[in-house]
């Protein structure tokens, strides 16, 4: 192993390597590594180049909120961009890329931009592409879209897997640390329902192999590690981890997102849970902040805490010479932690000339002497720290120091995100130098506990939050006894006494940068130039500069920008205040979001009873609704042209069967079902007698036609009602809103029985013969079973129904069975009908039959269209109420000159004539947009050898009928002549469906 | 013979894979069962239903739970609704009694498939596809959701057997989702 890794400590499995690849080169960690402490492990500095100046970087923190080191993790088709190296566990023979940076990471062409910063300064694009005119912004589009964005997305689908679980909770506490474990422990002794939820490998990370802290008498890791197990074994109580409560929303909702091991048999790659809970405590911690100096995002310069954290958590010692470089108390907690677990003499830098007694006591006691008054005025080495240059703030008198590594602790930012999401306002407090979260409002169901109410020692921390614990359960009705936690051995108690010491002073460097965000490249001079410029609210500075827009948000950069921003106004900050923080936290994968509804989970495929059979035989299917339904049963290399033609054709010969229980069903029941029918449909089917079927049409309460279908009366309060496929819901729903809104007095119950039927329609000249072959002539004469009625009968001991209802014009009949007998009795049928040559037929031969037969659908009742346009009024019963009565007679529904139904014919018979085309006055191809109308339907008639179809014109058949128009279809660039002729192209008196 | 293939199913599930000695976590389709929605309006019907029906009270809501007594249970759907499942449905004269108390029946059966979903994992699998806290429901409650977006009526039987009541067309699409979501705890489908 490399020099690096300590030869103790951590939380690594040393007796499993790993091998794994940077950009083709071998590495290897251990098991519990993550990426970033792997790579930091094997002396790997650079790992990234910044977006807009492509500096080199490298790791900066040991968490969720990395800037710098971006890689893409995975190949080919796993390829995943932007992955923060910080927080991805270290997988065998895992292979990740740099980016950002062509041809290679050491030399990268784009580094020019670093030359030419002078010139392109925040604000660069609006200035000079925007305001240049589109002319220059589409010149340079191209180029500068190719500049932006940091990985590359694989073009590939991603084989992994997402999904959603939805769970819900008593109390959910946000943070694995001191804090959020002693409310665990607190609050799982409630009984309720806990979950614990942490971003790391395992929760009390901050505790592992801590040795200078003793908890309760024992060493801080032993604590952990039994607290955990305790836990752990509780029914009550579940541990996520690698998992980021990304968002608050309202319902006590938390969206959190889990990563799951890569290398699951399933390919589960991340797991995306809304968690409902009652309470919610917030331990979320708090970031360290760095420090703004010319040169802090070279390799090399990271956090202080996360140098301390790679020591302690992984076993590895970032660097040889060690600097820290502090404005606050908590840089010696550091710098103490670092020298004690890897040996190295650590030098500590601070801002300030006075700090406390306790403080540098227990710094010297480590062996460590702190240079005070000081400052970092610029680091030498590009792809490696090699020195810092150090300057007195006083004397400006300046010396160079040998280190390889810096950590800056510049201060602590709260985490204070998720209570933010609920709403809440930060509120900037002098004493902490950080924004805090302000109060909930009243009713709030979050907490805060520990770090993220401020800086506080360890024991304030746990003490606190097993209080709150303690009132959460309280609120919840349970009385428990809190843990108590007497922690001894830490360095540092009380606050932290940070020094506001933003960024180096200007005098003492000149023309170099001094970063604030690491990931965008906003510099300390940004920030002024914004202010300079009129843009004094964070909001337009974060918009103008791009502060805090990056993937990690802001979280190292929000409050120095901030501070800057309030200094260059001469402002406090709180004058200033900062950005709001929305959700997600982090990144989270598009795919999260879409879990499982992919491919053929993307919606629920609803089948027909006889789906098995027409699979069996062949049959192409089609979405209708949310239904799959037969479309055609090709023969050999048919089309769905000729199979369609071949089956509508069989139909008028001979006899066809077509599944059509996609059809609405709606059982209608009561003593009011009369009554309510009445309401329902424009015509009278309270007359209906039993036995009998009628066809009815309902409006809207705007008088729009709604849907059509079939009314039957089973009994005097029983009615069986057909919709179309399409309008079942809807028309579902208007009956229950009317039944539970409007006519809350009508004794009705309506339940839709759509999928309790399966429905076959069995059309043709023979299909009576097919019916008689089954049940006897004398059962379906036309005398038994006229045109409008319907029968119930058995077959093999089955219950049927036969509807004598026709939706083709041919002699036909509908036959209902229950769903489960639906495959026996279209079989049957099929085999009754062998002697008459049955064929079945599909969606697309349906359509083409009821288009001769003029019979509006979906096309024509599309939610535009009255009674009057589809020449229906007559079926109006005007003498009783019903809905839509009043409005339809509004009179722009009722202008003669809105377009109504007629029936078209291509004046030469192989001019395909489609749906959609347009209907003008004149042949005229260059003018297609003096139009009169519009093809709803139509389709090749086998019956009269010629493109048929239905449409709407202005003035109607009344005016047109016998007369040339014209149709222009400009999508497929034609403009041909067809006939207006009746809508009824065949059997316009019914003789068929009544013979 | 006609032209024609014979592909007698009687359930939308046939062809799903088929593993009939798998044990532990299993998904099954309860066949031969009788479904009858009974309605009414009359505040005081319920009681009077639960009684024809043998049963110790008609829930009213979905906080009520199933009622049982031995073949039958009336399950909740709604206010003044409620499906009544048992393996011989209800007879003659108990549907003559329900219509002299204003009641209507209808005969679902055909128009629902009732999965069992049994083993430790169920209540895992189904959090995966709807909002419902399974892990709180307790033996005999019931529940409507829309379970992997599809509407489903959930009925605990017993720790670890939940009963799910859905709609013959959607059966197919809900049993592919339970099997892919129930994949990591090796749920199998017995028939």
């Amino acid at each position: 192993m490399s020099a690096r890794r300590l030869t103790r400590g951590g939380l690594v499995n040393r007796d499993r390597v790993l091998n794994f690849t940077l950009d083709g080169r071998s590495y290897s960690g251990f098991e519990g590594d993550t990426v970033g402490s792997a790579l930091l492990a094997n002396g790997v500095s650079v790992l990234g180049r910044s977006f807009k100046y492509h500096r080199p970087r490298g790791i900066m923190t040991a968490g969720s909120e990395e800037p710098n080191a971006l890689l893409t993790i995975g190949d080919g088709a796993f390829a995943i961009p932007n992955q923060r190296p910080t927080v991805v566990p270290l997988q065998a023979d895992l292979s990740a890329r740099t980016q950002n940076a062509w041809p290679t990471i050491d030399f990268d062409v784009g580094e020019v931009n670093d030359l030419l910063s002078p010139f392109i300064s925040a604000g660069f694009y609006y200035k000079t592409f925007i305001a240049g005119g589109p002319y220059v912004w589409r010149a340079f589009e191209y180029f500068i879209r190719r500049a932006a964005g940091l990985g590359v997305a694989s073009q590939e689908p991603l084989p992994a897997r997402f999904e959603k679980v939805n769970a819900h909770c008593d109390v959910l506490i946000v943070g694995g640390g001191p804090a959020g474990l002693t409310s665990a422990i607190t609050a799982s002794r409630s009984g309720l329902r806990v979950v614990l939820v942490d971003e790391g490998l395992t929760p009390g990370s901050y505790l592992a192999g801590n040795d200078s802290l003793q908890i309760n008498g024992e060493s801080a890791e032993n604590w952990r590690k039994a607290t955990l197990e305790h836990l752990e074994s509780l029914s009550n109580v579940r541990i996520l981890t690698r998992t980021t409560a990304f968002g608050l929303y309202d319902g006590q909702v938390a969206g959190l997102i889990q990563r799951l091991d890569p290398v699951n048999p399933f390919d589960l790659a991340e797991r995306y849970w809304t968690l409902r809970c009652k309470k919610i405590i917030l331990a979320t911690g708090s970031i360290e902040r760095p420090i703004a100096f010319p040169g802090n995002d070279r390799p090399g310069v990271m956090l202080a805490g996360a140098i301390a954290t790679y020591a302690r958590k992984f076993g590895v010692a970032v660097g040889e010479n060690p600097i820290i470089f502090t404005n606050n108390d908590t840089g010696y907690l550091s710098a103490v932690e670092m020298q004690k677990l890897t040996s190295r003499q650590v030098t500590v830098v601070d801002t300030r000339r006075e700090v406390s007694t306790e403080v540098l006591k227990g710094a010297e006691a480590s062996g460590i002497s702190p240079i005070l008054g000081h400052g970092v005025a610029g680091v030498r080495g590009k792809t490696g720290l090699q020195s810092v240059e150090l300057v007195d703030l006083k004397s400006g008198h300046r010396k160079v120091v040998e280190a390889d590594v810096l950590g800056m602790a510049g201060g602590w930012s709260p985490t204070i995100h998720l209570a933010s999401h609920r709403g809440t306002k930060p509120v900037w407090s002098e004493e902490e130098l950080a924004f805090l979260a302000g109060d909930p409002a009243p009713g709030a169901h979050w907490v805060l506990a520990g770090a993220v109410q401020g800086r506080m020692d360890l024991n304030r921390a746990v003490t606190a939050a097993g209080l709150v614990a303690k009132s959460i359960c309280t609120e919840l009705g349970q009385n428990v006894k809190v843990e108590e936690i007497s922690i001894s051995g830490e360095i540092l108690t009380g606050k932290a006494s940070v020094e506001p010491f933003w960024a180096m002073p200007n005098k003492y460097f000149y023309r170099k940068k001094a970063f604030v965000d690491f990931q965008h490249d906003v510099t300390v001079k940004d920030v002024k130039q914004a202010a300079q410029e009129g843009f004094i609210s964070p909001e337009h500075m974060k918009r103008y500069t791009t502060l805090g827009m990056a993937t990690d948000q802001g979280k190292l950069s929000n409050s120095i920008g901030q501070a800057l921003l309030a200094a260059s106004q001469s402002k406090e900050i709180s004058a200033v205040g900062t950005t709001t923080y929305r959700p997600p936290f982090t990144p989270v994968s598009l795919g999260a979001f879409t879990e499982r509804n992919t491919a053929s989970q993307w919606m629920a495929e609803r089948m027909t009873p006889m789906k098995p059979w027409h699979e069996c035989n062949g049959a192409k299917f089609m979405e209708s609704s949310d239904w799959r339904r037969p479309w055609f049963y090709p023969e050999g290399i048919e089309d769905l042209t000729y199979a369609s033609r071949r089956e509508a054709f069989h139909v008028r010969q001979h006899v066809g069967i077509c599944d059509v229980s996609s059809l609405g069903k709606i059982e209608v029941q009561g003593p009011d079902s009369a009554k309510f029918m009445d309401l329902i449909y424009v015509g009278r089917m309270s007359t209906l007698k039993q036995g009998r079927s009628r066809y009815g049409v309902m409006l809207r309460e705007d008088g729009v036609v709604l849907d059509d279908g079939t009314v039957s009366r089973i009994a005097p309060d029983h009615y069986f009602v057909t919709t179309t496929t399409v309008e079942a819901p809807h028309v579902m729903a208007h009956f229950e809103h009317l039944l539970q809104v409007e006519f809350k007095g009508l004794d009705v119950h309506v339940t839709s029985v759509s999928d309790v039927w399966a429905a076959m329609a069995l059309a043709g000249p023979k299909s009576r013969t097919v019916l008689e072959n089954l049940f006897g002539e004398e059962a379906v004469s036309n005398d038994a079973l006229p045109y409008m009625s319907f029968k119930e009968v058995e077959l093999t001991g089955l219950p049927v129904r036969i509807h004598r209802i026709s939706f083709s014009g041919e002699l036909a009949y509908e036959i209902y069975a229950p769903a489960r007998s639906g495959v026996p009795v279209w079989q049957a049928l099929v085999d009754a009908g062998d002697k008459q040559n049955i064929g079945v037929y599909g969606l697309e031969a349906l359509d083409l039959l009821r288009i001769e037969k003029g019979f509006p659908t979906g096309n024509e009742i599309d939610g535009r269209t009255t009674l009057h346009m589809l020449g229906l009024e007559a079926m109006a019963k005007d003498d009783k109420d019903y809905i839509g009565r009043v409005l339809r007679k509004r009179e722009g529904m009722i202008d003669p000159l809105v377009p109504t139904l007629v029936g078209l014919r291509s004046v030469v018979p192989d001019q395909p004539l489609r749906g959609g085309g347009q209907l003008v006055r004149e042949h005229e191809p260059d003018n297609m947009h003096d139009q009169i109308g519009y093809v709803s339907s139509a389709g090749y008639s086998t019956t009269l050898g010629c493109y048929v179809g239905i449409g709407f014109v202005r003035g109607g058949l009344e005016k047109w009928e016998g007369q040339s128009i014209y149709v222009a279809d400009p999508v497929r660039g034609q403009h041909f002549e067809a006939q207006v002729v009746h809508p009824c192209h065949v059997d316009r008196e019914g003789v068929l469906v009544r013979g | 013979m006609g032209k024609y293939k014979n592909a007698n199913s009687d359930s939308l599930l046939f062809g799903l894979p088929l593993d009939k000695k798998a044990k532990g976590f299993c998904l099954s389709e309860l066949s031969a069962i009788n479904l009858t929605q009974i309605a009414w309006r009359n505040s005081e019907a319920p009681g009077k239903i639960a009684k024809i029906c043998g049963v110790e009270f008609c829930p009213e809501s979905m906080t009520d739970g199933a009622a049982r007594n031995g073949d039958g249970s009336l399950l909740p759907i709604m206010p003044g609704r409620a499906l009544y499942f048992s393996n011989v449905g209800l007879g003659e004269s108990q549907l003559k009694s329900l219509r002299e108390l204003g009641c209507y029946t209808l005969d679902l059966s055909a128009g629902r498939t009732v999965l069992t979903l049994r083993g430790p994992h169920c209540a895992w699998t189904l959090m995966k596809g709807s909002g419902i806290d399974f892990e709180s429901m307790r033996p005999g409650s019931t529940a409507q959701t829309n379970l992997f977006k599809i509407s489903t009526m959930v009925w605990m039987i017993k720790d670890n057997e939940i009963r799910l009541i859905v709609s013959y067309a959607f059966s197919r699409g809900l049993a592919e989702r339970l099997l892919d979501a129930g994949q990591e705890h090796g749920l199998r489908f017995v028939g």
